[in-house]
């Protein structure tokens, strides 16, 4: 069950992402070569050239707020729809979401400069608020992106992708937790039935907020504002946690979409049958491409976006099988029908036409079509592919996407990991992958792992012409490969799930001037033919070197290195708060600094903000804060547990390449940076440069 | 000399049971918050790493005013209530009166950090029963209250007695457990359990002094001038210091001077509502008044049954510290010469229109 299941209730409003960019650029870490203007904005020089500096926002806290979000639609359990707020509860409540209403601001990082592709979201609460009354208040556990689509946003006056991050959408997935139901939440359409779904099965809900038109969504005055749509659903013990699952579509002909979408644009989707059968919901929430609007404006409009009119989306289940062998033969197989075929109506069972979809559609659903399903299809949509087409009658319609190959495919739930090594010995880093078949969980399905190549120039600007750039070296990542050891191979259980347990040893920081490793770990059905997966679909790990926190920390050896480097990549803190470089200002702050960096790490005051401090030198620092605070301020109840090592808990060695499912060809690399447009922020340029780096690797 | 109705002194006097005395103690909540904001907006209108005697004047003022709003929070847990923080009518409105109608209509504005500010508006707040006129040399001359009015003073002694009237009595429905003690941001001496007629004592003698002095000096029982005292120190210009002759106090200290090129030349009294939807201004504006109102959800919270709860207010405290450089920072659209105001008002919502 996720937030495709039924009931579900729909918000849409704007986001507000203040990211810091200062850390954009790993080599803004190497304390050594700091320089003060890397604090300041880029600046363009004549010739085209750009001066980086702290790239386009360095005064950025982080913050991730949600503003001006109401409710837009609920569907009750069997799919009764109330899409307008009016509809939603009884009587006519206009329910507004309100966040953070007694915490500090919820806030988004990356994983690590050298990996930019999961951004999460830390320490959110939301309630949904009637008048003054909250008919659910909830806390979103921590959820990263996953399906970023670059190019999405097609300017409608060229015809070309809009540059960078404001033409990429995403879905940040995650359950919900400590839920509270106002008295009101029973009698309302979506909200009452959610109630009744969580109520007795683990007091959970799914969330996925679905984000696009960062700075594009309200017009000149919108830097750091973006479009956002939630959608709330039901969850149920032992659910995957950071994705839906389901029946997945993806790609399945070449073409200039790739790796983002299909020919027709449309990006991968997950949809879902309802338990009893009766409804097929699929997400085009994240899928369909949209319009950057700029022709034929009125005078002072400003351009704005808008979903593309692909005619009717008729949503089938395809009569004719892939050929499917055996899990002995090793291989999928190729799809017997692909993206771009003309399929002729024998060819296929209708389960339901989504058309006359736009910008209000998608803020009312979050682009969630909930399909009666008819009983032609129901006889076949438990073994067979689904597909979306496009085209009218009489003409033979065209798949815009399909289900994956046999309706197979696999997705890591926890796929972002941190870390922390002991000084002796490994640590375990263990991954679930859910292994589906038409949607039901594969059991005994083979599953493949393996450490990516060696990649370099991760994590810089990757313009040739960047001007004055900082004089340290971007480090390796995924080196070296004898730090983590994973299983090379796995079988799913009877659950359809197979654990993938990653060890992990100290790095002994490779990178020097910057924490721990990165290390991406692809992951995949071990069968041949299978369907592409998402560029960035792969476990993401930070693996922090091992520290032993002093006893009597000195701040000269050990605590001014680590301060002083995030004094420099978070110049909002010197300038707004205190700096993080002077000791005497940490000491006077020592309070409240001993608070942030005892908290949970899913809490939003945490420290730091970046969650990317090993629990040895979070130590260090508390221990040394100590000496500034009087002992009735000292709770030591909170601190961070060290790592242990334990030995290694198999053999083998660790397999070094990509897998098929996830490898990009040259020419579809190119493609790729060529749909990123121009755009050089911090999303953008990491993209460009995974992409450009990628394909050398896997020659 | 700030006023305070009679009626509020005669209601304490005439309480037969706790229950009377629980909104004349909410009054007090009220009251020691209502100062909070217009020191905190002066403040933060002083740049960051400037001005630094002013700022430590300013925010260890406010500090301690925090610090009066709970323990009066706890007083009200102490005698059995419940601390009302979370509501539209806990924030006075600004420019205006300060709760119970305190001083004879003196209009409280949120402005920048100025002389003319401190002296008209923060020191008239703070004025004690009888202020000692500095540089004379202190005698015990403090006469008793005139009888036709009342001073804050007055309004927490009369308090101070009826709780030693009731006896234990009064605390028998408290719910000492409930009170907020993190001693993280104050010393046990300062802030402590009441837990009946002798704690209550010692925890209004506090407010009292922190805020007035005492008859016969300007020092509070740690030894730092009194709220009033210490804000004239940006009047004179000079740190209150003892004179080594006299033994009396001078200002004759250190400088404290306004440097005016490092303060926000903030708009007063901001409103969201008057700047243009969707500038960048309203947002920031609006993220200020909201980040306001999470911090008094996170108090109300703290002072009904989660005392833990202090520490997301603390959170909230350094958040808005953070927005209010981001709205100082940020030109009025119609005035770019002036920085947007800060707005302290309860907004439950980021919606367009408040609710």
């Amino acid at each position: 069950m996720s937030y495709l299941n039924l009931p579900r209730v729909t918000f849409a409003g704007f986001f507000e992402a203040d990211v810091n960019t200062v850390n954009n650029d790993v080599r803004n870490y190497d304390s050594e070569v700091f320089e003060a203007r890397f604090q300041m904005r880029q600046v363009a020089e004549p010739g085209g050239r750009t001066e980086y500096n702290g790239w386009w926002n360095p005064d950025g806290s982080n913050a991730f707020r949600l503003m001006e979000c109401a409710v837009t639609g609920a569907a009750g359990p069997g799919g009764a729809r109330a899409e307008s707020a009016a509809q939603a509860g009884t009587p006519a409540p206009s329910l507004r979401i309100e966040a953070q209403q007694g915490r500090t601001q919820a806030k988004i990082v990356d994983l690590d400069p050298q990996l930019q592709f999961a951004s999460g979201l830390w320490g959110m609460r939301l309630s949904l608020m009637l008048g003054d009354l909250a008919v659910l208040s909830a806390t979103l556990q921590p959820a990263c992106f996953r399906d970023i689509y670059f190019g999405r946003v097609i300017v409608q006056s060229t015809g070309q992708p809009l540059g960078g991050s404001p033409s990429a959408s995403a879905r940040f997935t995650g359950t919900l937790t400590d839920l509270d139901w106002g008295p009101d939440a029973k009698g309302m359409t979506g909200i009452g039935a959610l109630e009744a779904a969580a109520d007795g099965r683990g007091g959970k809900l799914t969330m996925s907020l679905l984000t696009y038109g960062y700075s594009k969504s309200r017009g000149p005055d919108d830097f750091l504002v973006g479009s956002v749509v939630g959608s709330i659903g039901p969850y149920l013990p032992g659910d995957p946690e950071m994705f839906a699952p389901g029946r997945r579509f993806a790609p399945s002909a070449s073409s200039a979409n790739l790796p983002f979408a299909s020919a027709s644009g449309l990006g991968y989707m997950t949809g879902a049958v309802s338990p009893d059968g009766a409804t097929f919901s699929l997400d085009f929430g994240n899928s369909i491409p949209m319009w950057l609007v700029d022709k034929g404006l009125q005078p002072g409009q400003v351009p704005y976006l808008a979903l593309q009119d692909l005619g009717p989306l008729t949503v089938v289940v395809l009569k004719g099988e892939d050929p499917f062998a055996s899990i002995d033969s090793g291989a999928v197989a190729a799809p017997y029908v692909s993206d771009g075929d003309g399929l002729t109506p024998d060819q296929y069972e209708v389960i339901g036409i989504v058309q006359g979809y736009d910008m209000a559609w998608l803020q009312a659903t979050g682009g969630i079509a909930d399909l009666p399903i008819p009983a032609g299809a129901a006889a076949l949509i438990g073994d067979h592919s689904l597909a979306v087409l496009l085209g009218s009658a009489p003409a033979p319609l065209t798949i815009g996407i399909r289900e994956t190959v046999a309706g197979a495919w696999v997705r890591a739930d926890q796929f972002v990991q941190r870390v922390d090594t002991a000084e002796t010995g490994w640590v375990s880093a263990p991954v679930s992958l859910w292994a589906m078949r038409w949607g039901k969980p594969w059991a005994g399905a083979p599953l493949q792992a393996s450490l990516s190549p060696p990649l370099n120039d991760q994590g810089g600007t990757g313009d040739p012409k960047e001007e004055k750039p900082p004089q340290a070296v971007i480090p390796l990542i995924n080196v070296p490969p004898d730090k983590v050891l994973v299983p090379a191979t796995l079988t799913t259980g009877d659950d359809g799930v197979g654990v993938l347990n990653i060890q992990v040893e100290n790095p002994g920081h490779p990178r020097g001037y910057v924490d721990g490793q990165i290390y991406q770990i692809s992951y995949s059905l071990a069968l041949t033919g299978q369907s592409p997966m998402p560029t960035f679909e792969f476990i993401a790990m930070h693996a922090r070197d091992a520290y032993l926190p002093p006893l009597t920390p000195s701040w000269t050896d050990d605590i001014g290195p680590i301060l002083v480097q995030y004094g420099n990549l978070y110049p909002v803190m010197s300038r707004g708060l205190f700096s993080f470089s002077d000791p005497l200002a940490i000491a006077a702050n020592a309070r409240l600094l001993h608070l942030a960096f005892t908290r949970p790490i899913e809490d939003p005051n945490y420290m730091p903000a970046t969650r990317d401090l090993s629990a040895g030198k979070v130590t260090a620092i508390l221990r040394w804060l100590e000496g500034y605070l009087p002992e009735a301020a000292v709770d030591r109840r909170h601190y961070p547990s060290l790592p242990e090592g334990a030995a290694r808990a198999a053999a083998g060695e660790t397999a070094v390449g990509m897998a098929a499912p996830t490898r990009l060809s040259a020419a579809t690399a190119q493609a790729a940076i060529a749909r990123l447009g121009p755009g050089n922020d911090g999303k953008t340029a990491a993209v460009r440069s995974f992409l450009k780096n990628a394909p050398v690797r896997d020659a | 000399m700030l006023k305070v109705e009679r009626r509020y002194i005669a209601a304490i006097q005439a309480a037969r049971k706790p229950e009377d005395l629980h909104w004349l103690v909410q009054s007090a909540i009220e009251l020691e918050h209502s100062t909070i904001p217009p020191y905190l907006a002066a403040y933060f209108s002083l740049k960051l790493g400037t001005n630094d005697m002013v700022a430590d004047i300013l925010r260890s003022v406010a500090m301690e005013e925090m610090l009066h709003m709970s323990i009066a929070s706890n007083l009200m847990i102490a005698i059995g209530g419940s601390p009302q923080i979370n509501r539209p009518g806990f924030v006075p409105k600004y420019p205006g009166p300060l709760p119970m109608n305190i001083g004879d209509g003196l209009i409280v504005p949120i402005g920048k950090c100025s002389v003319e500010l401190v002296k008209n508006v923060f020191m008239v707040i703070e004025e004690p029963e009888n202020p000692i006129d500095i540089p004379v040399r202190l005698l015990a001359t403090a006469e008793g209250a005139g009888p036709e009015f009342h001073t804050i003073g007055e309004f927490y002694a009369a308090l101070d007695k009826k709780l030693q009237e009731m006896g234990k009595d009064a605390f028998i429905k408290g719910h000492p457990d409930r009170e907020m003690v993190d001693n993280t941001w104050f010393p046990p001496d300062q802030l402590f359990r009441i837990t009946g007629p002798e704690s209550a004592s010692a925890a209004i003698e506090l407010i009292v002094e922190q805020g007035e002095g005492t008859p016969t000096s300007p020092l509070d029982p740690e030894d730092e001038p009194a709220h009033y005292y210490r804000f004239q120190q940006i009047v004179k210009g000079k740190r209150l210091v003892r004179d080594p002759v006299t033994g009396g106090f001078v200002f004759g200290g250190a400088p404290v001077r306004i440097d005016e090129r490092n303060v926000w030349n903030m708009q007063p009294n901001g409103d969201p509502d008057t700047l243009p939807k969707g500038s960048r201004a309203r947002r920031a504006s609006v993220q200020f008044a909201y980040a306001y109102t999470s911090l008094l959800n996170a108090l109300h919270r703290t002072f009904n049954g989660r005392p833990e709860a202090i520490r997301d207010a603390m959170g909230l405290m350094y958040q808005l510290r953070l927005a209010a450089q981001d709205v100082l920072s940020t030109p009025l659209p119609d005035d770019p010469g002036m920085a947007t105001g800060l707005c302290f008002r309860w907004r439950p919502t980021t919606a367009e229109t408040s609710t």
